[in-house]
């Protein structure tokens, strides 16, 4: 039975899915039967849907930010493009 | 493009403008050098516009030029930016361990439920701004990896970094992300 540091750390360093199957299956049993790791785990598969999820959302257009070109920034890039 | 009109550039700049200096920004970290990478994508698009077949939409087309842009900047900002790479224990700071490596305490509860979260709509701008509020050298390798899906070995390669470094990184980059969520979507 591996450890909760070595899944920790395995966790940190790799993507569940990435590492190869003779380490996937210990890792998978630790994460199913220990309460601390899997909710460590759980926590890092949340960041990483969250990213998939944004770049879904950053696909469709539907992202709303306060943060756009600034009129200086668009005067010059106007002036760049006409020069061009 | 045979009967269609071509796009014209002159419009490029109100209607995308925005859009894509949102994405060079939350993926560069840096004001100026999102600026710049989107006057150069126009450029770009002028210069290519012959090419431009008319099927993607014109947006996209220039974000894919973009995309370019942005990967080629990080390639050369990362010579200029040492990227902490150093393990220091940081990246088992949720755990506490006892004897053989057993796990002592479990890491802290989020302060919101993800699920719920990830739904609404405002949501995604607290995403947003916490993924462009990642110290530079952190989010640029987290921007190559997550945000451009570019393979450790190729962020190795393009941050001169080793593998396992690579990814203390993109861990400090994620354990970084779920602070800042924290602490700005107080929804639950």
């Amino acid at each position: 039975m591996i450890a909760c540091r070595q899944v920790a750390k395995a966790l940190a360093n790799h993507r569940y899915y990435e590492l190869p199957w003779y380490r996937r299956i210990p890792m998978f049993i630790h994460i199913r039967l220990c309460v601390m790791c899997g909710k460590y785990h759980q926590q890092i598969v949340d960041v990483q849907r969250g990213v998939h999820d944004y770049l879904e959302h950053e696909d469709a257009g539907d992202i709303e930010t306060h943060v756009h070109l600034s009129d200086e920034a668009k005067a010059r890039i106007a002036e760049a493009m006409e020069q061009k | 493009m045979n009967d269609k009109e071509l796009p014209n550039p002159e419009e490029w700049l109100s209607e995308h403008g925005d859009y894509l200096f949102q994405f060079a920004f939350v993926r560069l970290h840096n004001r100026a050098a999102a600026e710049d990478a989107v006057q150069e994508t126009f450029l770009a698009g002028i210069k290519a516009l012959d090419r431009y077949d008319g099927k993607t939409p014109i947006r996209y087309w220039l974000r894919g030029i973009l995309r370019h842009k942005v990967v080629d900047y990080i390639r050369k900002a990362s010579r200029e930016i040492a990227v902490d790479d150093t393990e220091s224990g940081e990246i088992l700071d949720s755990f506490k361990f006892k004897a053989f490596g057993i796990a002592e305490q479990h890491p802290p509860d989020w302060k919101f439920n993800p699920g719920h979260a990830y739904e609404q709509k405002e949501f995604w701008e607290v995403f947003y701004s916490c993924m462009s509020k990642l110290p530079k050298a952190t989010g640029l390798a987290f921007t190559l990896r997550e945000l451009e899906g570019i393979s450790t070995k190729d962020i190795c390669k393009e941050l001169n970094m080793k593998p396992n470094n690579v990814w203390v990184v993109l861990h400090r980059a994620r354990t970084q992300l779920k602070s800042c969520l924290e602490e700005n979507w107080t929804r639950n």
